[in-house]
């Protein structure tokens, strides 16, 4: 019942959070009535990116294959006009690295199972007086076998997660900065001073945190796993419990402190930002332009082509989130599957303890999986957060 | 934190390597509860650490603080151009108001305010127009001087010089 419960509230939160994204992105197209009002926003906008300090960024789309056939200016105004994203060749690629990455980790599994069923049927014939001792070096033999092709696979999957929370928290420190400029040139100063804080702690402490402790954790536990189902002696089934509890407590604090903290912070300044701007342009019923120090609310052109800046590099940072997140994911998974299956399959022949172990180590990756996706998860709410303000200032 | 792990993993790998190819006799049993204690103390070892007085848990800069660094100079370039912005509406303002020609130019700053949002305050910066500097192309009488001047500080503005 409270799984289902925790379920559904997770499944709303995220409704809630698509709801604000696509919500942002109908707003990068320009909304000037005129043909004078829409050239001279536009070329506001290009005067902007012109100022604006792109360098960095510039820097790191050239390294990324898939953005690097445009500047990161061209593109953002591609955005901002609304040029409709290729979806059927995204989806396309997408669907060809998850094919291309089961054919590459076929055969392991193959072997595996094949190595497995073999040893289990030569034990099944044993006979005499050294079945026993026999039984154990199969044994041994089978599970060396079986654990050399899987430990590869498992270290190619940390490798991959570490470097795509790596990526992301490089993206992190270049998009970051550019945002809260945007944000604070466009009339969020409010807003942008309460994100600074939480998105410095967010890039630096909590991704650390993934890369440093969980999967380090985690790692521990596949080989307590190894360890375990190696000798019966050795018993830390208790210790991989307590460890698999700390991760799931640094996840689960994290991402409920941290993403509802910062979500009803910055919900508060964008709307604290939006009320003392229409109170300004309130003020103009009476004849006064300037209210304190707040600027008129005629047509800002630097303030709204700030706006639609933030929102379409939000949108480009969610593209190249997806770039540096999907092969990795997509490997993950690829190999939970594969591990499952091939304990399904080694089960009924094969050596209880060998398929435990290939089922065991299936569940242990989703440590690294969760990682992953909560890293990402977090970076996509900043972005939205960041972009979604812009809604209440105008 | 790495040394940790590596020494968890190394230790308990050979942990069972060992107890898995030790040969049957006397001196097994005892290999195999010395090889429990040793993995035991190593994995608990960061306890023994912190009741110790191990000052720094922080060793991969989980704790570290960082900052981030906006773009001051487009922050003022998009104010400047606001500035003028608001200088340009002024004048149409003034025009409207007192059928005069003008032209404004206006001196600013940022200000440093304090909001406070639920938990926390937090400091951000305002820009403030401190002067106005209003140059007319022929010089009103002293009544439509006064007047202009009023309605300039109405708006907030700080000080007014006609030229």
């Amino acid at each position: 019942m409270k799984r289902k419960i925790i379920t559904i509230v997770t499944v709303v939160l995220c409704l809630i959070y698509f709801s604000f994204f696509f919500s942002s992105v109908s707003t990068v197209k320009a909304t000037a009535e005129t043909n004078e009002g829409t050239n001279g926003l536009n070329e506001s906008i290009v005067e902007l990116l012109d100022e604006l300090d792109l360098q960095a960024l510039e820097e790191y789309v050239d390294s990324l294959d898939s953005f690097s056939d445009k500047s990161v200016s061209e593109r953002l105004f591609e955005y901002i006009k609304g040029d409709s994203i290729d979806y059927p060749n995204f989806f396309s690629g997408m669907a060809d690295v998850l094919f291309e990455n089961v054919k590459t980790l076929l055969p392991s599994f193959l072997c595996i199972a094949a190595v497995t069923l073999l040893c289990g049927i030569v034990t099944t014939l044993k006979v005499g007086k050294t079945a026993a001792s026999s039984e154990s070096m199969i044994f041994l033999i089978a599970y060396a076998s079986s654990l050399i092709p899987v430990l590869a696979v498992v270290t190619e999957c940390f490798t991959a997660a570490k470097e795509s929370v790596s990526a992301m928290q490089t993206q992190m420190q270049i998009v970051f900065p550019l945002l809260l400029t945007l944000m604070a040139a466009s009339g969020g100063t409010v807003s942008a001073a309460i994100c600074r804080p939480a998105v410095a702690f967010f890039s630096t402490n909590i991704v650390t945190l993934i890369s440093s402790v969980v999967f380090p954790l985690t790692l521990v536990i596949i080989a307590f796993s190894v360890a375990g189902h190696l000798s019966k002696e050795l018993k830390f089934g208790k210790f991989a419990a307590f460890f698999k509890s700390v991760n799931k407590w640094i996840i689960g604090v994290s991402v409920s402190v941290f993403g509802l903290f910062f979500t009803l912070q910055g919900l508060t300044a964008a709307t604290y930002d939006g009320i003392t701007r229409r109170a300004a342009k309130y003020a103009i019923g009476t004849g006064v332009p300037i209210v304190g120090g707040f600027l008129s609310g005629g047509f800002d052109l630097a303030v709204a082509g700030s706006a639609l800046i933030k929102n379409s590099l939000g949108s480009m940072s969610i593209f190249m989130m997806v770039s540096v997140l999907f092969e990795p994911i997509v490997l993950l998974v690829s190999v939970n599957l594969l591990l499952k299956l091939t304990a399904a399959i080694t089960q009924p022949f094969g050596d209880e303890r060998i398929s435990d172990f290939l089922g065991e180590t299936a569940s242990n990756l989703n440590y690294c999986t969760a990682g992953v996706l909560f890293s990402a998860f977090l970076y996509f709410l900043c972005i939205v957060l960041i972009v979604g303000t812009s809604e209440a200032f105008f | 934190m790495s040394g940790y792990i590596l020494s968890v993993i190394g230790v308990v790998l050979i942990a069972a390597i060992l107890t898995a190819i030790l040969p049957e006799g006397k001196t097994n049993g005892v290999i195999k509860s010395v090889m429990k204690v040793v993995c035991v103390f190593t994995i608990v070892s960061p306890v023994f650490e912190y009741l110790g007085g191990a000052e720094n848990i922080n060793s991969e800069g989980i704790f570290e603080k960082s900052v981030i660094n906006e773009d001051v100079s487009f922050i003022d370039y998009c104010s400047k151009i606001s500035v003028e912005n608001v200088a340009k509406e002024l004048e149409a303002s003034l025009e409207t108001e007192f059928s005069v020609q003008v032209s404004v130019t206006l001196e600013w700053r940022y200000k440093q305010e304090t909001t406070d949002i639920l938990v926390g305050s937090y400091e951000n910066d305002k820009i403030e127009i401190v002067k106005a500097t209003v140059a007319l192309e022929v010089e009103p009488d002293a009544e439509t001087k006064e007047k202009i001047i009023g309605f300039l500080k109405e708006t907030g503005i700080g000080e007014v010089e006609i030229v």
